[in-house]
């Protein structure tokens, strides 16, 4: 290998910088075996446009550079005598560029290793700059695209490890490490199966244990100080080389990266990092645009793929249904992404990440820049930014004299759909990237053998292309075509020389002809010359193939017109751009005169079209939230509004108000009562209420929509740490629905899998808000646990029976209350004991467990059976807290005295059952006698659909069981409130409370009725018209998407799409070349 | 709210008939003596409402209707209904009713044979009279009921049956009452299904799938012809069980729901001249002009559903009915649910009212459009002499929950309304008032 010549390098650097880029710290320490090879440090790339920052162009400058670090820049600077000259004309130069997130495999830890974690997707301890790095392959492909360092990270893990920015050198040897610990890679993976019963299995639990390990990793560096302080009386801390690792993050000493897969994960990263204080930057989808508000205000730096999303299939009307709006919004959208966030004053750099193909980058940064990105925006995203971003910002990011020589030499401009980058220069190292060929044939010429034909051809070596005009105007193209330097070789069809089969050529380019030999499909081989310029007009002699009426045709494209003089193509044999000249650069050939072909040929006639069509077609600049269908610009805002005339079922203690008004001022209700006598304020909105019935904002208290990753982390049987609220999904498009059905607020909850689930989130369908703004914030918190057959029907852990859920649950409060007699005795110590007293560990299980005993979180029980229902009512109450609701609780009214007794509530289905076993007995009078026996009853949904006729339900509770209708309503409005602890807000139509209330066309218990309005906060959330008005723009935006996605796929097929992508030449470097 | 029953035999029948703990329905004997139902507002379904009805009904069929005051009806029971309704009883038309019992105990789920194509099934054979499934759903006025099996490819034959009876023969009005076929999947694969299956894999399924349809119906055929000229053809089950489908006596229940399976399972059946009711048919409105042109009925199969797509109106489902209805296209409306649930039939078809369906033509989708639709137009689904005295007598709106259906004829024998769970309330009324808790 070439790299093994290389020898100790001697030098003295001019510029005199000192640590650890002096010269000769790069000297290879192994011995050469063999003849020593002398290596040239110090370059000078002259007569090139130097962009020695975003927006910052020196033309016709110079660069030094010396032992790999650049000694001067500028127009006017000195060329050092042992300098070897480049050429730069025609040429720019751009700091290299950097990618600030290149993830590769790692390998996990091996657990022999003893002190792992015991998740073995927490490997903090992994260190990349220990791995082997990037394959030279990778490296070569970055290099090829204008890259020059990049940090690494591990690809997989929760805690993944610490990166490093290294060097893209090709030598492993020159794989520099600039920063030996870069940012703490994490993760929000999960193991993506129940079956593997790997924790986490859900997006809620990758948050959790992120939050428990930072919190391990906390006590663990308290605990070894307080052991270092105070040895004597302390067992010394466990080991662990995962939270040893992590000190340093905990204690604000290392970045954090967060990587992430969509932008709503990206502001569950931006949480974690605010809970812990992290120094947190994060590795982003590309779809931050929307939610671009939030993640704006997270106000975390971004680095940002440049991958967008296929292009959707509409082909057929199937498949166009099969596509959402969304789906083509975010197709459309995607490529405005750096742009909108930059204008939203993020920090942003590019990265290659998520590219199925790295080459595709120039194409995908182009596309940004057609949206609106600007280029010196898009240089220094991948340039100053990340520069700064890891920490380098003193040694790379900018031409500057001092700086690491990493550059990348253009011609043109890097930001072209297939920028021609001819060099990238690494650590002041020239790779090779791509390069004129030293000769060419390029137009028409005229191919005459010695067996006496004569064809007209075009030719271009560039291109690879050879083509024979036929004289009717048509023309064949050569098989193939071969081009190695000067070499050229091709088939062609055998019947342009009247033969069956097909006819070889070989030859070389030479004095501006192609002179070489033919070998006939018989065999027989002839000696041919191409020589430029068309044939005179070709007489039936010169060629059998030609029919007599041929000449009447149009002349094809590059066939002269005989008076004109026919064209020469130019020859090419100077000095290539940027070939080593001695002493100075010679004045090259103008290189455009090959190219300056004035008749284009219809491949070049695509090609422009292509440029063409580079004046896109902008998309819409304002974006709905949620993107997508029924999404809104702007959310819903408060108004002052009067319903009168409507009959009004408040749900509290003045009943139904027939004629009653309601007015609503600043969110809250400021009147509830008669019509008559009431006058509303000027400034209300009046809402004529004749006809209507008016009721509180309906509720749903047991609701699994709008959950991402998951509902269940089934895989423990205890998993009190996981929260829904870390994981809400607020453009679930079932809120909308959920909306147009009159539900106003809603109880997230764990699935059932567990004997003890996940918290809960209380929300308000506030659709088009953020997660954060539909939370209700001061709701008591939640916990989902589970019995009977859903959480005993794992074989592989414990409970497998109702016998061990009982048990379960008790060894859980068990700990919980020695937990907090652990820490009541740790905090009832004085300053100086609990400085030299290590605390206990902070458990965020056991912490809910014990919010639970305090009375400051409540159960949400799903339970079917009696005697579970029973069960869990008496271990509370052994326990000292109460149950907050039963859900399901289907043989709630066989132990209604008990519940009532306990005082928990019952949140159950109006009439679900059968549907397994321990539903058999579930009755739909089940509502109406618990409620009769005192239970404050709700019913609930637990279903997306169901939570659309919530009103409905409660009729069933008048048809089971003979409730008054107003009592009914309260199953669905207050009562449920009051089982959340969220009824002084709402849930009722009093004055004070949220004006949460909807307007239906006739009693909400009727099944003919339709949700005409839904407000929440004063704010209409939902109405009949504005959702007209939102199908229309979302069918017209359909369709303008359609035709724009069948235009594309028109002008650019998919095929056509793949094969169109920059790069690089392929060559590979040979021992001849003048590589470094 | 609810509307107290006025007539003393009213009253004695529901104390008699649900008598505490009895938990299951004992089927009613034969009708053997006339029975007139008077002072009822009468909904014939096939013509105007009438008010001060009666409807006399003997040997299991209607028998004479009209308005005032009632006849004279020789030895005839008479059942006095001031201020109830009458109605024809309402027909699920897309159940499992009997064939399941717990959802999720394989064992007592019987609607999928073993194999993909298993046309020689019946369903009505495995019915369970017993099944406590039934006796809700008759509580809400379903008294008829299509049966079908379902899964696979060509999954047998439906049944249709009367909801009482000491054995499913006894219960059987039709035990082959069509071919039910699951039509294959033509969406155009989806990206996350491409994770257990590629594209290709799906592409490669749906044209196998396809072709085995069309197979089995050439090889039918083929084998029709055999057995008529060649004495010496081994019988095949499976293609005599589809003889009355190939022949077009009876129709193929196909359950298709997005546009491309309805467009594809239309084709093929005209193509085959075979009388095809599209199942399910949750984009039959995207098809409107092809079920038109080729008269094609659909079985709507529950409006009580998500909308299929995100951008779709969030009423799509709810609007459905309307719009088939304004196309002119045939149709019933089904639960939509599970063989429990099968009693929120009545609620879905309420829905489509609330969204644009006219209430007259809500009542006919339960009721004479759905017989009609499953072959039992000539004696069931309206009050019409001649007609199967099957009926119910409501306390008003059989669409609106808070309605109670308080009388139950099938075949003119008075059923019993009384369920499981009406029984598990009483015997828990009576822990609470053993406790004092209540009173009554």
């Amino acid at each position: 290998m070439w790299l093994k010549r290389f020898s100790v390098l001697l030098v003295a650097s001019g510029v005199g910088l000192s640590g650890p880029w002096e010269a000769g710290c790069l000297a290879q320490t192994a011995p050469v075996n063999g003849i020593r090879s002398a290596e040239v440090r110090a370059h000078a790339i002259v007569d090139a446009t130097v962009v020695v920052a975003p927006g910052q162009e020196i033309p016709g400058a110079t660069i030094v550079i010396r032992d790999g670090i650049i000694e001067a820049v500028g127009d006017d600077v000195a060329i050092p005598p042992d300098a070897r000259i480049w050429s730069g004309e025609g040429l720019r130069v751009y700091p290299g560029l950097i990618d600030a997130a290149l993830l590769i495999g790692a390998d996990e830890p091996a657990a022999e290793r003893g002190a792992r974690h015991w998740n073995r997707r927490v490997h903090p301890e992994v260190r990349m700059a220990e791995e082997p790095g990037p394959d030279r392959s990778v490296r070569e492909d970055l290099r090829k695209l204008g890259f020059t360092a990049a940090a690494v990270y591990p690809d997989s893990g929760v805690f993944r490890g610490s990166g490093v920015v290294i060097a893209l050198a090709d030598a492993d040897e020159h794989l520099l490490s600039y920063r030996d610990r870069a940012a703490m890679a994490i993760g929000l993976d999960t193991s993506g199966s129940s079956t593997s019963g790997e924790y986490p299995v859900s997006a809620m639990g990758a948050v959790a244990l992120v939050r428990q390990t930072l919190y391990d990793a906390r006590w663990h560096a308290d605990a070894t100080r307080i052991w270092a302080a105070q040895p004597r009386g302390h067992e010394p801390p466990i080991r662990s080389a995962a939270l040893e690792a992590l000190a340093s993050v905990i204690q604000g000493r290392q970045q954090t990266l967060f990587c992430v897969s969509d932008e709503l994960s990206v502001l569950r990263a931006a949480s974690i990092s605010r809970e812990f204080q992290l120094d947190a930057i994060i590795l982003a989808s590309g779809l931050e645009f929307r939610r671009l508000k939030e993640v704006a205000a997270a106000g975390h730096a971004l680095i940002v793929p440049c991958r967008y999303p296929e292009r959707p299939d509409v082909s057929s009307l199937s498949a166009a249904d099969r596509v959402s709006l969304r789906q083509m919004m975010t197709w459309e959208q995607a490529p405005t992404n750096p742009r909108r966030l930059l204008a939203a004053g993020v920090t942003v750099a590019l990265t290659t990440h998520r590219l199925e193909k790295r080459k595709d980058f120039p194409e995908a940064l182009h596309r940004a820049i057609l949206h609106g990105l600007s280029e010196d925006d898009a240089l220094a995203s991948l340039t100053t930014t990340p520069a700064r971003l890891l920490g380098v910002a003193d040694i790379m990011g900018t031409i500057e004299v001092g700086k690491v020589a990493n550059l990348v030499t253009v011609e043109g401009t890097l930001f072209a759909r297939k920028p021609k980058v001819r060099s990238t220069w690494v650590n002041g190292r020239r790779y090779e990237i791509s390069r004129d060929p030293d000769v060419t044939f390029q137009g028409p010429g005229t191919l005459t053998t010695s067996s006496g034909a004569v064809l007209h051809v075009d030719v271009d070596t560039t291109k690879k292309r050879l083509r024979v005009y036929l004289p009717d105007g048509t023309k064949r193209k050569a098989k193939k075509v071969i081009v190695e330097r000067d070499r050229v070789s091709a088939v062609l069809e055998g019947r342009l020389f009247d033969v069956e089969g097909y006819v070889r050529l070989q030859g070389v380019v030479t004095e501006g002809d192609i002179v070489g030999t033919g070998v006939m499909p018989d065999g027989g081989q002839f000696a041919f010359t191409i020589t430029p310029g068309a044939p005179t007009p070709p007489t039936p002699e010169a060629s059998k193939t030609q029919p007599p009426e041929a000449s009447k045709t149009q002349p094809p494209p590059g066939a002269t017109d005989p008076d004109q003089p026919a064209q020469i193509p130019a020859r090419k044999t100077g000095p290539q751009a940027e070939a080593p000249t001695e002493p100075r650069p010679t004045e090259a050939e103008p290189p455009e005169a090959a190219r300056d072909d004035p008749e284009a040929d219809d491949e070049e006639q695509e090609q422009d079209q292509e440029a063409e069509s580079e004046e896109i077609e902008l998309p819409p600049e304002a974006l709905p939230r949620p993107l997508g269908a029924y999404g809104l610009t702007e959310p819903p805002q408060p108004q002052t509004v009067a319903v009168i005339g409507a009959t009004i079922w408040t749900a509290g203690a003045e009943g139904i108000i027939t004629n009653g008004a309601l007015l609503v001022a600043d969110g809250t209700i400021a009147y509830v009562g008669p019509a008559d006598g009431f006058e509303p304020p000027a400034e209300a909105i009046v809402i004529d209420g004749s006809g209507k019935h008016v009721t509180p904002g309906l509720i749903d208290c047991h609701s699994h929509t709008g959950i991402s990753g998951g509902v269940n982390e089934s895989t423990q049987a205890v998993t009190a740490e996981v929260r829904i609220g870390d994981v809400i999904d607020p453009d679930d498009i079932n809120f909308y629905r959920q909306l147009a059905g009159g539900l106003t607020a809603a109880n997230q909850l764990h699935g059932s899998a567990n004997p003890i689930g996940g918290q809960n989130s209380v929300i308000k369908l506030k659709w088009a808000r953020s997660a954060e703004e539909m939370v209700i914030d001061d709701a008591i918190g939640g916990i989902k646990f589970a019995l009977g057959e859903n959480v005993k029907r794992s074989q592989s852990r414990y409970p497998n029976s109702r016998m061990g859920v009982e048990a379960i649950i008790r060894d859980a409060f068990t700990a919980a209350g020695e937990y907090q007699a652990r820490w009541q005795r740790y905090r009832s110590l004085d300053d100086e004991e609990r400085a030299l007293t290590r605390p206990p560990r902070r458990d965020l299980e056991l912490d809910a467990l014990v919010e639970i005993l305090q009375g400051t979180r409540i159960v949400h029980c799903h339970s079917y059976r009696q005697d579970e229902i029973l069960m869990l009512v008496r271990l509370a109450e052994e326990f000292g807290f109460t149950i907050g609701t039963f859900q399901h609780v289907l043989e709630g009214y066989k132990v209604a005295d008990a519940i009532a007794a306990h005082g928990a509530g019952a949140s159950t289905f109006s009439d679900w059952w059968a549907y397994k076993i321990e539903v058999m007995d579930a009755i739909p009078f089940n509502g109406a006698l618990m409620n009769r026996v005192g239970v404050l009853v709700s019913f609930n949904s637990d279903s997306s659909e169901l939570a659309r006729r919530l009103n409905t339900e409660a009729a069933k509770a008048v048809r089971y069981g003979g409730l008054n209708p107003h009592d009914a309503l309260k199953f669905v409005t207050i009562n449920p409130a009051t089982q959340l602890r969220i009824d002084h807000r709402t849930g009722s139509l009093m004055t004070g409370k949220d004006a949460d209330f909807v307007i239906w066309s006739e009693s909400p218990l009727s099944t003919y009725a339709r949700c005409e309005q839904t407000w929440i906060e004063g704010a209409r959330y939902f109405d009949l018209d504005d959702d007209r008005d939102r199908r229309q723009w979302a069918a017209s935006e359909r369709q303008r998407l359609v035709q724009k996605i069948l235009k594309a796929a028109h002008d650019k097929p998919k095929d056509a799409e793949d094969a169109a992508t920059p790069g690089g030449s392929r060559r590979e470097h040979s021992p001849d070349e003048p590589e470094p | 709210m609810k509307i107290a029953p006025f007539l003393t035999t009213i009253v004695t029948f529901t104390a008699g008939g649900s008598a505490l703990g009895q938990s299951r329905q004992i089927p009613a004997p034969p009708q053997m003596r006339p029975a007139i139902i008077f002072r009822a507002t009468l909904h014939p379904i096939t013509a105007p409402s009438i008010e001060r009805g009666w409807v006399v009904f003997e040997g299991g069929r209607i028998t004479d209707l009209g308005s005032g005051d009632p006849p004279d009806v020789p030895g005839a029971e008479r059942f006095r209904a001031q201020g109830l309704h009458v109605y024809p009883g309402l027909i699920g038309t897309d159940t499992t009713l009997g064939l399941v019992e717990t959802q999720s105990v394989r064992v007592t789920v019987d609607y999928t044979e073993f194999g993909r194509i298993t046309p020689e099934t019946r369903a009505v054979v495995a019915i369970n009279p017993d099944s406590d499934l039934i006796p809700v759903a008759r509580a809400n006025g379903i008294l008829t009921a299509m049966v079908m099996p379902r899964g696979g490819l060509v999954a047998g034959r439906s049944s249709t049956i009367r909801l009482d009876g000491w054995t499913w023969a006894d219960m059987s009005i039709d035990p082959e009452a069509g071919l039910v076929i699951d039509w294959p999947r033509t969406d155009p694969p989806s990206r996350w299904r491409r994770r257990s299956q590629s594209e290709e894999e799906q592409k490669k399924k749906l044209k196998e799938d396809l072709e085995a349809i069309e197979h089995l119906f050439d090889d039918a055929e083929a084998y029709f012809r055999s057995r008529r000229s060649n004495p010496n053809q081994a019988a095949d089950l499976r293609y005599e069980a589809m003889r009355d489908a190939i022949s077009g006596n009876k129709p193929v229940f196909v359950r298709a729901s997005a546009r491309g399976q309805i467009e594809s399972a239309v084709a093929w059946a005209v193509r085959r001249g075979l009388l095809i009711v599209i199942v399910g048919g949750e984009e039959a409105a995207e098809v409107i002009p092809l079920l038109r042109r080729h008269d094609v009925a659909v079985i709507v199969g529950g409006v009580h559903r998500l909308p299929r797509r995100r951008d779709d109106p969030y009423d799509s489902r709810y609007t459905l009915p309307a719009t088939l209805h304004e196309a002119g296209i045939r149709f019933a409306i089904a639960s939509g649910s599970s063989a429990a649930h099968e009693r929120t039939l009545s609620h879905n078809a309420a829905t489509a009212v609330a969204f644009g369906l006219p209430k007259e033509r809500a009542l006919e989708a339960l009721t004479i459009s759905a017989a009609r639709i499953i072959g039992l137009g000539t004696t069931h689904g309206s009050i019409e002499v001649g007609k199967a005295a099957t009926m119910i007598v409501t306390t008003g709106d059989p669409l609106q929950i808070t309605t109670d259906t308080l009388l139950a004829f099938v075949d003119g024998r008075r059923i019993d309304l009384g369920n499981r769970h009406k029984s598990l309330y009483e015997k828990y009324r009576e822990k609470y008032r053993q406790l004092g808790i209540i009173t009554d």
